[in-house]
């Protein structure tokens, strides 16, 4: 099969490609290349930028399609275009001769949506991840939407996510029926928690936003992660090389606004400087009602009412700049950055809504510095590195110093009983969720991550990954007594994680493989002080080591041209987490020094198929079937005589299998039609307890998960309906999440607490504007206006309406 | 064990039957089952109309109670009626019983408006009342010196009471600990009460004496416990709050307990109560408390009279002077709290006697919450931690260790465990 056909089907970066054999060039001499950029349609691509890669030659096309790069020395590139509305191209060139003729097609990107399986064919990309069951979502047109990241993703087979409530509220991500620490995210390959939580995913816009992958159960080494179901990759928008400037605002129902800017700039001589700033308000005062939310009259009795969310404003904001050089000879890129968010998010109710809070709220500050360098051919050929850390200073506070008591209609309590002191009923611990609180961790955090990689001829690839992660807590809390405070010590822990891999690939690409090692190193650190019953004072100085292997192996191997066969395995570790470990004294939880990490034997066997792929039409059915055999996993226990401490053990076994499935159809580059679905039966599968004791919800559905999701994604875009050379795009979604257990499925039989379905609605329009640089969208969301939870008692938005625009400066 | 248990079990099986009677008139046995006993658990009731026979199984059967924490449940005398406490949630339910899951809800109250708190702590006070109450402790400190001096720790006690038929509130009351209480630390103060009774025109509500360590290094301190102290308020007014204290027969130690009820009424409406002690160096005492006072010249030790050290978090009245004892074997393990070492003993505390029943071996009855006197008889249900167990029909008539007959069977596992029959 040729490289076109293969990629095409692939779905991935459309290279009109054939790699030239010879090899050798000469240094001196300069030519020109040159060519023209088409659409598929043969429509010229107008303004489409078109660059030389780590070079600092680039131009940009006529209103023709044509480019010209001139005084380019003999040699070999990869040439890459790219424009608004179209998929990005890149074809390798050998230049030996004066001049060279290139013509380039890019698709129009239109199958934004789909599930991109990210092959790793061209070698000048990043993602070395051919036979990984992935989704590799692109967010091109969907900027144009009012989307948070999170929905986006919750769009994608296999993939869940689980929202407390509206912008800004705690999410959980699920791949394939595991969740929690199992799921590991990342920005660019960096660990997500490493810029703070405010510089959550939903904080960054979309606009900022290249590509979103997700990873289901084995994720590749150069992300070098302990994760153990799966992780999660943004890929920022790097926009190397180019001069940009975009600007997005959006306002729709619930007060809720989202703006963004980001530009980049980069001269001849390669110095680079972006930046981006964001800012996301909303007051989040939709309506709720149900079981939980009430009000009480004095004598106890309950009237459930409609109620609007009163106390649950958020806002973050950020910036990020980075400056350096790039397409440098010493450095293909060197930048240094800056991250600073912060966010602000009031709490409105407690584990359910029926605990109402009128005061609680939570603050989050972090400063992150970054450095990242990349050289490809350092020192020898053939030898790359790139390399990212950052450090961060992250502060978070909890502000609960109020006892009033509200109600559901945003009032505090009155006092009937005229028994206590003020006017108003009050919590009698002092604060809405406990004891008074201003407790602040502040929290330290350097990341590096190495990835070194050798290449031997056109087929291996031997790389070295390295990931080092070092935290410190500081926890205090100001409303406590200072003898308490004192005794707040700081706490270390120290991660690397070293992987070595290898990589195959056929010439011909019929066949890839990955075969990869990765250790993982843990050192932790905690004081705690300790008195025993005759009041003898001991610091405890405990610290632990922790040694362990893990290995996987992927392998892609095309049948036909239509039919790619893939299969995955990996021995999967998952370290304990710094607050497992480390307990949490407001919470009464103990630190447990002697925690085992989880781990995970993961097993994918996936199948693609191009059902159908002609002119108009194109069929493609991409399934992953999957078993994850967990042990060891850390389960908080109740551990004391009183009832009150709690800790972390490893505990549970759980085993899950499942498959997705997604079915994309485009006809002729205007509609596109994506069905997926997943099934994820994750069982707890630990038969005894340590006592040899069989648990009576062995093999029992995980409680509180879901297990089946069906999502519906139509789009269709088309020029000139309004006007002439005007895109109009119109999208709707349907997503499907069945009912689920908040407990045992098999234990009792009724009055049983359940997560009840959700079926809901979104479409959206937007419209680009002829001189393609703005764009204007209006989305509403769960148009049916049905009652959402994606948790027990914590019920979603309902019927929401934004308006998007975005501006393309130049 | 195994084959004596079989063999009275199969006896009880062939002794006189009473008169079956229409199946309306039946009392309906609840039984309650906790999974986890943790943060997470929850808890499930299912009805029965003949606890002698049949087995019960909870997989695919049984009433899920609301509850964020395992709930606290009691019943009506006759069974009839269910009542709960969302512990985590802040509401108390009244159920109508049924056969198997058939409970249907009559009554819903949000007690968190009287109480400030989900998780307060209830008792069946009486057929008529249920009481909820709370402490809340603040640290008191001297803002006036650097650095600042602990003084001592406040602690303000909330009294509800709820009429059980009408889900009302008919007494709502706090107060501070009243000054008579005493301390055997310089930092005790009093961190819980818990296990009321109403006994005539007072309540007795259990205490527990708890210790703060100013300078933080001691998370967990233990209060120092040289006597036996309850709060006494009048009834029905909650007021007038007083400590009565004693050191009747060397006892020592809290009176709150757990979940198990520590006090009962007998048919003079004298109340007994049982106390709780820490490690096996005290005895474990019931106590006589009349008008107020504790009764200086009773003493019954149930320690002493077992012959080995045992602590309990309540017990059962029968009736005539004869009651069931749940409790733990302090010489079988220090650990008592979270091991299986647990029994029942019968007590007679007019003639001062106590009897180890021959209960099954590898019972945890520290969660335990209630018992149920029919017909003369007295019901457990009683497994083995992570085993299959029976309800156990005890017959208050007989002194011997194997007093009892063995009905229904009951289905459990591991992280599993049965909290009483209602």
């Amino acid at each position: 099969m040729s490289p076109n056909k293969r990629v095409l089907y692939c779905g991935c970066l459309v290279v009109m490609g054939f790699i030239l054999p010879q090899k050798g060039f000469c240094q001196k001499q300069t030519g020109t290349i040159s060519g023209q950029v088409l659409f598929t349609d043969r429509a010229p691509a107008v303004a489409a930028y078109v660059m030389l890669k780590n070079t600092g030659f680039y131009a940009i096309a006529d209103d023709k399609g044509q480019y010209k790069l001139e005084g380019v020395p003999y040699g070999k590139y990869v040439l890459a275009a790219s424009t608004v509305e179209g998929k990005n191209a890149e074809v390798k060139v050998n230049l030996k001769q004066r001049k060279l003729l290139k013509n380039l097609t890019l698709d129009y990107a239109v199958e934004q949506l789909e599930e991109v399986i990210v092959t790793g064919k061209t070698e000048e990309t990043a993602i070395e991840t051919k036979g990984f069951a992935v989704n590799a979502i692109g967010m091109r047109e969907l900027k144009m939407q009012s989307l948070q990241a999170n929905e986006v993703l919750d769009q994608s087979a296999g993939v869940r996510i689980r929202q407390d409530g509206g912008m800004g509220s705690h999410v959980h991500y699920n791949i394939n029926g595991l969740t929690g620490s199992s799921v590991r995210l990342f920005i660019d390959g960096v660990p997500l928690e490493s810029f703070g939580s405010s510089f959550s995913l939903n904080s960054i816009p979309v606009n900022m936003i290249k590509r979103i992958e997700v990873y289901k159960g084995v994720v590749p080494p150069h992300l070098s992660s302990d994760a153990l179901g799966g992780a999660i990759n943004v890929v920022l928008d790097r926009n190397q090389g180019s001069h940009n400037l975009d600007f997005s605002y959006s306002v729709g129902s619930f007060n809720t606004h989202s703006a963004n800017v980001n530009g980049s700039y980069r001269s001849k001589s390669g110095l680079t400087l972006s930046g981006s700033a964001f800012y996301n308000y909303s007051d989040n005062n939709y309506r709720v009602w149900g079981e939980e939310v009430f009000t009480t009259d004095r004598t106890g009795k309950i009237e459930r009412i409609t109620a609007t969310r009163f106390h649950d404003s958020f806002v973050s904001k950020g910036g990020k700049m980075d400056m350096g050089f790039t397409g440098k000879k010493w450095a293909d890129r060197l930048l240094v950055g800056v991250v600073l968010s912060d966010m602000q998010k009031d709490i409105q109710h407690g584990p359910t809504m029926a605990t109402v809070y009128g005061n609680r709220k939570m603050t989050q500050k972090s400063a992150v510095a970054s450095l990242s360098y990349a050289k490809e051919n350092l020192f020898i050929s053939e030898l790359s590195i790139d390399h990212y850390s950052t450090y961060a200073d992250l502060k978070r506070t909890v502000i609960d110093t109020l006892p009033y008591r509200y109600t559901w209609k945003g009032e505090r309590e009155p006092d009937y009983f005229n028994l206590f002191k003020g006017k108003y009923n009050l919590h009698l611990s002092g604060a809405e969720a406990g004891v008074p609180t201003l407790g602040e961790d502040h929290e330290k955090h350097l990341t590096a991550r190495t990835n070194l990689s050798y290449r031997l001829g056109e087929a291996h690839k031997l790389s070295v990954n390295h990931a080092f992660s070092g935290f410190s807590r500081n926890p205090d809390d100001p409303k406590r007594p200072q003898p308490e405070r004192d005794m707040m010590d700081t706490r270390y822990s120290n991660k690397h994680i070293l992987g070595f891999a290898y990589e195959f690939e056929h010439p011909e690409g019929k066949l890839n493989l990955t075969a990869f090692v990765k250790k993982y190193l843990q050192y932790v650190q905690l004081t705690e002080i300790e008195r025993d019953f005759n009041g003898k004072l001991t610091a405890i100085r405990g610290h632990s080591n922790n040694d362990y292997n893990g290995y996987g192996l992927v392998a892609a191997y095309h049948i036909t041209p239509a039919i790619q066969l893939m299969l995955s395995g990996e021995r999967a570790i998952r370290m304990p987490g710094n607050y497992e470990i480390f307990g949490n004294a407001s919470e009464n939880l103990l630190p447990t020094l002697q925690l085992e990490p989880e781990s995970s034997i993961n097993l994918n066997l996936g199948l693609n198929l191009e059902v159908l792929h002609t002119q108009k039409h194109l069929l493609k059915i991409n399934s992953n079937l999957f078993r994850r055999d967990t042990k060891d996993m850390i389960r908080r226990v109740v551990n004391s005589h009183n009832d009150t401490d709690a800790q972390f053990e490893n505990q549970d076994k759980i085993l899950s299998q499942g498959f997705d499935v997604e079915a994309n159809y485009t006809y002729d580059a205007t509609l596109t039609l994506t069905l997926g679905t997943s099934v994820f039966n994750a069982r707890f599968n630990k038969q005894f307890d340590e006592n040899g004791d069989q648990y009576i919800y062995y093999r029992d559905r995980l409680r509180n998960e879901p297990f089946f999701t069906f999502n519906a994604n139509a789009r269709y875009i088309k020029k000139g309906i309004i006007q002439k050379n005007a895109t109009t795009a119109l999208n709707y979604n349907m997503a499907f999440v069945q009912a689920f257990f908040r407990d045992w499925e098999s234990i009792g039989s009724a009055g049983k607490q359940v997560i009840p379905t959700q079926l809901s609605h979104d479409i959206g329009l937007s419209h680009t504007l002829p001189n393609q640089k703005i764009t204007l969208s209006l989305d509403a969301k769960n148009i049916f206006n049905r009652q959402l939870f994606d948790n027990f008692g914590l019920q979603k938005p309902g019927r929401a309406f934004y308006l998007k625009i975005n501006y393309k400066l130049f | 064990m195994l084959l004596i248990a079989l063999f009275i079990s199969s006896c009880g099986g062939d002794g006189p039957k009473p008169e079956p009677k229409p199946e309306e008139s039946k009392r309906i046995f609840t039984l309650g089952l906790a999974v986890g006993s943790g943060r997470t658990s929850k808890t499930y009731i299912q009805g029965i109309t003949d606890p002698t026979k049949g087995s019960i199984t909870f997989k695919g059967k049984g009433f899920e109670v609301p509850s964020q924490r395992t709930a606290r449940i009691f019943s009506s005398a006759d069974g009839k009626n269910i009542f709960n406490l969302s512990y985590g949630g802040g509401r108390i339910y009244k159920f109508e019983a049924g056969v198997g899951k058939n409970y249907k809800q009559i009554k819903e109250s949000n007690v968190n408006i009287a109480m400030g708190t989900n998780y307060p702590r209830w008792t069946k006070a009486s057929e008529e009342r249920a009481l909820l109450h709370r402490v809340q402790a603040e640290r008191i400190w001297d803002e006036t010196k650097t650095p600042k001096v602990f003084k001592h720790t406040k602690s303000t006690i909330r009294l509800v009471s709820v009429d059980l038929k009408t889900f009302q509130f008919t007494s709502v009351e706090e107060f501070e600990t009243p000054t008579d209480v005493t301390y055997g630390g310089k930092y005790d103060y009093v961190g819980r009460i818990d296990g009321p009774i109403i006994a005539k025109d007072k309540v007795y509500y259990g205490m527990a004496r708890w210790a703060y360590d100013p300078s933080g290094k001691n998370k967990r301190p233990r209060a120092t416990i040289n006597n036996v102290q309850t709060l006494v308020v009048d009834y029905p007014s909650l007021k007038n709050p007083k400590i009565t204290t004693t050191t009747v027969g060397g006892a020592k130690g809290n009176t709150n307990g757990y979940r198990t009820p520590v006090a009962h009424l007998d048919e003079k409406k004298e109340v007994y109560q049982i106390i709780s002690v820490r490690d096996k160096k005290d005895d474990c005492h019931i106590l006589k408390i009349s008008n107020g006072k504790y009764d200086e010249s009773y003493d019954f030790n149930l320690s002493k009279l077992l012959g080995f050290q045992v602590t309990a978090n309540g017990w059962f009245y029968v009736g005539k002077g004869i009651g069931y004892v749940p409790y733990a074997n302090m010489d079988a393990s220090d650990n008592w709290w979270r091991e299986p070492v647990w029994g029942v003993a019968r007590v007679d505390l007019y003639n001062k006697k106590a009897v180890k029943m021959n209960v099954p071996d590898k019972l945890w009855l520290t969660q335990y919450q209630n018992g149920v006197v029919h017909e003369g008889k007295f019901y457990m249900a009683l497994a083995p931690k992570g085993g299959k167990g029976n309800i156990y029909i005890f017959d208050p008539e007989s002194t011997s260790p194997d007093g009892f007959t063995q009905g229904a069977t009951l289905d459990t596992g591991a992280d599993s465990y049965y909290i009483g029959i209602y």
